[in-house]
């Protein structure tokens, strides 16, 4: 369990973190979004132990973090912009964490290395930037850590890596509940993947919330009613979150639970309505300009 | 995992990161160490034997460039990560304390440079062994060259991490690593500099007793002292025996056992002071680390705290500097220079640092406010010195303060000026103001009095003539007013009885009647001269051997000791008697070395043996001892000296004009001139007599064969030079 209690740090006159209290449990993927500079490298610096926090605290499984060998064993953080030794090939990396965290599994590794068709003996400063990422990760998921904090680590992957590696995920967390923190500024990225997400804007958190949660309780209804009939009447029994109309067609944002607004809708007789899929970037959307931001703007 | 398993496995790793330092190390010692001892390896005798302790002992310049090199290298290769974030995330990631990180790196430097230098030394003992070279004699100087080399890495390495640290980028950390060696020496010479400008009084011995600080504050300026302090070969140092020992090979080799060393082993107390100041900046070092914050990777300073203390400490010696430097190279040395060099040093070394601590040229005037108060302090340290605010031209202790004084007048600079090499006797320059004490304040307290109430004016207390307006001897002539090649000053060092000392030097105006009596009151005082002068110390004069007579071309010696001993009597009474008009208006007509025998106090019979010469003056009212001196020894010039003076070129001082004999056509005035032949000595009065003489002569050899010719300088002490000289035609001028 990771538990961010008001955290907040500064660098020189610039706030890239303001007061984030979050909670990450064991065994479920937590998705950090936001655009550049809203604080998601840093926040996740600080949960790595590697920056110290102006106020506030970070705690995992109930320790502090900063400073913390017995708690950071249970972490391994991969930045944006992982750091290989110069000519450093993936056995000397393999070699340099094996020696750091005593549950690296150096078969796996092996094993992985050849899955992802990257060469043992091979330089890394030859490597592309996705190889690169690859290598890390594969870094990430050997160390056998508890914890893997991952930053921006699927940008730069193509779509079959990508998808490898949240198979990967998915296994590591079904047999030893690796939780896997996974900071990005692309919301579609994580929309797979993610159980728990948390929306950062300009260092503070917008909100966190369980994804499943927000789907089930979010739904995108497509309705149409007779001329003649009073829709603001019919409508007025459904929590609507957003609402748009052409025409005679309407298409409704609406809290509730399915079972609920079918019901209704049902009970409103309407010409025609469908209950249609919602993306997760919809769900933000809708969330977050009820919340008074135009998110659009943020993380489009 | 244990700490000491991952320490091992950290320190590990970190060895394997420095394989590029690792291969120009070895490089440099196998140049260093078997391919140059091969080279240098003439023969198999004992000056080969001196020439490798020597190469690769404790003081070598050539390892000496290494380890400074290495250090410096090798503290800024272990610790990049500190220069970069991307690498500082990745070991701050790790589950690893700081202080464990910090030993892991450290070290890591420390064993690559230790475990090749020793690999260089094996390596080299192979090679001369395989050369029938007697390795043993080497080993005592090589490991404790080893030994002092590594204390010298081990201060340059960590002050250089230190820098590392308290910075952010590669460039900035070389910058702190010169910061963190030179800043106090710079500030010791830019306090000396404001000193001797600005202060009439300043003794260059108070710098010293900064020095003694600064020394202690950089290791740059601490490994220079320990140099000092080991570069000279030991008394019982085989390498100091005569030339006939060095060649009689074994007798040398059946001594050589413990008498190897080529330096001087550094005292225990500087050894554990340079260790203790390894170990605080060590600390220091630790402390940093683990107080560094990991976003400090790639800006300049990496704590803030430090970019104010940073910026005025170098922004105030730096703007006096550059004030004091605008004053000195202006003629007119004036204040409006001087301020001005202040001002603007002040604000462009302020607005550089700026510009360095944000990297943005438009930064410079963004603190305006640092702007005003670096340039607002520079200039109150600029007045601080150049009005004298602290009081240093006026310091004078109370007299019951006072537990002694010791003083050296200029003008008797001689009395020091001889060579014993014994520790017990080891009078040098500074040992009056060292050793010697003068307690009568009856007597000396009035004159220091007067010489702190009349501060001359700064112009007057530059370096320059000072008019004696008493009548001065000229050979036959006398002027009202000469002026004499220096200025006469009091060094003065204050005992005070807290233990405190304190230094002072006054500038004697001797045109002054008041100040020359109260000097006069000193130097006449029995205290003084029993103080001063070797003759009177019973310890040095038990080594008298006998007598020379300087002055007369070719020095006359007298060895019979009782009689020596009897003349020295005579002399000491006559001496003490000696008044200070005398000595400075009156030529002293003879000058009489005391000759002391080393054998007396030199026990090492193979040591350099040489005979030390306390020469002292002989004046006109010393009577009692020009009588015993005429008894005793030859005074005048012998006629072969005479008959062997080839050339003499002559110049007047008092007309300008120069004449040159030549045996061949003045043979006759060359000889009568001869009469009044004195040589020059270190108690003549500079241009004292009218004729200067220079003189090529040629001497006898045992055989009775005129030798080599030789050439004298000396005086004509006699006006009736004048009238021989007077139908000589002078050379053009």
């Amino acid at each position: 369990m990771i538990e961010i209690e008001q955290i907040s740090k500064s660098f020189a006159d610039i706030k890239a973190v303001d007061g984030i209290s979050a909670g990450i449990t064991e065994g479920s993927v937590y998705g950090l979004i936001g655009t550049n500079g809203a604080g998601k490298s840093t926040l996740m610096r600080m949960m790595a132990g590697i920056l110290k926090s102006d106020s506030g605290r970070v705690l995992v499984d109930g320790e502090d973090v900063f400073e913390n060998p017995k708690v950071k064993k249970e972490i391994f953080y991969i930045p944006d912009d992982a750091y290989f030794f110069s000519n450093a090939t993936p056995a000397d990396m393999e070699k340099f964490y094996a020696s750091i965290y005593e549950r690296f599994d150096r078969a796996r590794f092996a094993e992985m290395l050849g899955q992802f068709g990257l060469e043992k003996k091979r330089r890394v400063s030859t490597f592309s930037k996705g190889m690169k990422k690859q290598l890390s990760i594969l870094l990430g998921v050997c160390a056998g850590t508890k914890y893997l904090f991952c930053d921006e680590t699927f940008d730069g992957l193509d779509p079959v890596m990508r998808q490898a590696v949240k198979s990967i995920f998915a296994k590591e967390i079904e047999e030893r509940q690796m939780t896997p923190v996974i900071a990005s500024h692309n919301l579609r990225e994580l929309e797979d993947i993610c159980d728990h997400v948390g929306l950062l804007h300009k260092g503070g958190i917008l909100f966190s919330k369980d994804l499943d949660d927000m789907k089930l309780a979010i739904h995108k209804v497509q309705c149409a009613f007779e001329a003649n009939q009073d829709v603001t009447e019919l409508l007025a029994g459904f929590d609507i979150m957003k609402k748009e109309q052409r025409g005679r067609l309407y298409t409704l944002t609406l809290r509730g639970v399915e079972g609920d607004i079918i019901a209704k809708m049902e009970a409103a007789s309407p010409i025609f309505y469908e209950v249609l899929p919602l993306s997760l970037e919809e769900i933000f959307i809708s969330e977050t300009e009820v919340a008074g931001y135009d998110i659009k703007s943020l993380i489009l | 995992m244990t700490s000491s398993r991952l320490f091992c496995n950290l320190l590990r790793e970190n060895i394997k990161r420095q394989l590029w330092s690792i291969v120009l190390l070895l490089l440099a010692w196998f140049f260093c160490f078997p391919v140059l001892s091969a080279m240098d390896m003439v023969d198999k005798t004992i000056s080969t034997l001196y020439d490798l302790n020597q190469i690769y002992g404790a003081t070598s310049p050539m390892l000496t460039l290494i380890t400074v090199i290495a250090a410096i290298v090798l503290a800024m290769s272990c610790f990049k990560h500190l220069h970069s974030s991307r690498m500082t995330d990745c070991y701050h990631a790790l589950p690893v304390k700081r202080e464990l990180l910090f030993a892991s790196q450290y070290l890591a430097g420390v064993v690559i440079y230790l475990a090749t230098y020793l690999l260089g030394i094996l390596a080299m003992l192979l090679v001369l062994m395989w050369k029938g070279i007697l390795v043993k004699y080497l080993l005592a100087n090589v490991f404790y060259g080893y030994l002092m080399f590594a204390l010298m890495f081990l201060l340059i390495y960590t002050i250089t991490v230190l820098a590392v640290e308290l910075t952010g980028k590669l460039i900035i950390s070389v910058l702190g690593t010169l910061y963190l060696n030179f800043y106090a020496l710079i500030v010791y010479g830019l306090f000396m500099s404001l000193g001797e400008l600005f202060f009439s009084t300043y003794s260059s011995r108070s710098a010293e007793n900064v020095f003694h600080v600064t020394q202690w504050l950089a290791p740059f300026s601490r490994l220079y002292k320990n140099f000092e302090l080991m570069d000279q070969r030991p008394k019982d140092c085989i390498f100091r025996m005569s030339d006939h020992i060095w060649n009689d090979q074994p007798q040398l080799l059946s001594r050589l056992e413990g008498t190897t060393m080529v330096v001087t082993p550094l005292p225990a107390g500087v050894l554990l002071g340079t260790l203790a100041m390894l170990a605080v900046l060590l600390v220091i070092s630790v402390v940093l680390f683990k107080k560094r914050r990991s976003e400090s990777a790639g800006s300049a300073m990496a704590f803030s705290i430090s970019r104010p203390i940073v910026k005025f400490l170098t922004v105030l010696p730096a703007g006096t500097g550059i004030g004091i430097f605008f004053y000195m190279i202006n003629s007119e040395r004036s204040l409006g220079w001087l301020f001005f060099g202040t001002v603007c040093g002040a604000l462009i070394v302020c607005c550089a640092m700026e510009v360095i601590y944000q990297a943005d040229i438009r930064a410079m005037f963004r603190k305006k406010w640092d702007l005003l108060v670096g340039v607002v302090l520079s200039l109150l340290l600029t007045c601080f010195f150049r009005f004298d605010w602290g009081g240093y031209d006026r310091y004078l202790p109370e007299k019951e303060d006072l537990k002694g004084v010791s003083i050296l007048f200029s003008f008797e600079d001689w009395a020091s000026r001889w060579d014993l090499s014994s520790p017990k006797l080891d009078y040098n320059w500074d040992y009056q103001l060292t050793e010697e004490c003068y307690y009568d304040m009856d007597v000396l307290y009035p004159l220091l009095e007067y010489l702190t109430e009349h501060i001359p004016e700064e112009e007057v207390a530059k370096p320059g003539y000072y008019a004696v307006t008493s009548e001065v001897a000229y050979g036959s002539y006398k002027y009202d007013s000469v002026y004499v090649s220096s200025w006469y000053t009091l060094d003065v060092t204050y005992r005070l009885k807290n233990g405190k000392e304190v230094h002072r030097d006054y500038t004697l105006d001797l045109s002054d009647s008041k100040l020359r009596e109260l000097v006069s009151a000193v130097y006449e005082s029995e205290e003084y001269k029993e103080m001063l002068y070797a003759i009177y110390h019973e310890e040095v004069m038990d080594c008298l051997a006998g007598l020379s007579m300087q002055g007369y071309f070719d020095s006359v010696k007298y060895t019979d000791t009782k009689a020596s001993r009897e003349f020295l009597e005579i002399y000491k009474e006559e001496f003490k008697g000696l008044t200070f008009d005398e000595v400075l208006e009156n030529q002293s007509v003879y000058c009489i070395g005391f000759l002391i025998d080393p054998d007396k106090r030199i026990t090492s019979e193979d040591d350099y043996y040489h005979m030390e010469t306390l020469e002292y003056p002989v004046y006109a009212s010393f009577t009692k001892t020009i009588a015993w001196l005429e008894e005793h020894m030859q005074l005048e010039l012998e006629q072969d000296f005479i008959d062997g003076i080839q050339r003499m070129y002559i110049y007047d001082n008092v007309t300008g004009n120069s004449y040159e004999l030549k045996r061949s056509k003045d043979a006759e005035l060359i000889a009568a001139l001869s009469k009044y032949l004195v040589e020059e000595n270190q108690f003549m009065i500079y241009d004292g007599y009218r004729y200067y003489v220079e003189l090529m002569a040629m001497q006898k050899d045992e055989e009775e064969k005129w030798e080599d010719s030789r050439y004298y300088y000396g005086y004509l002490a006699s006006e009736d030079a004048v009238a021989l000289l007077q139908n000589v035609e002078p050379n053009e001028k």
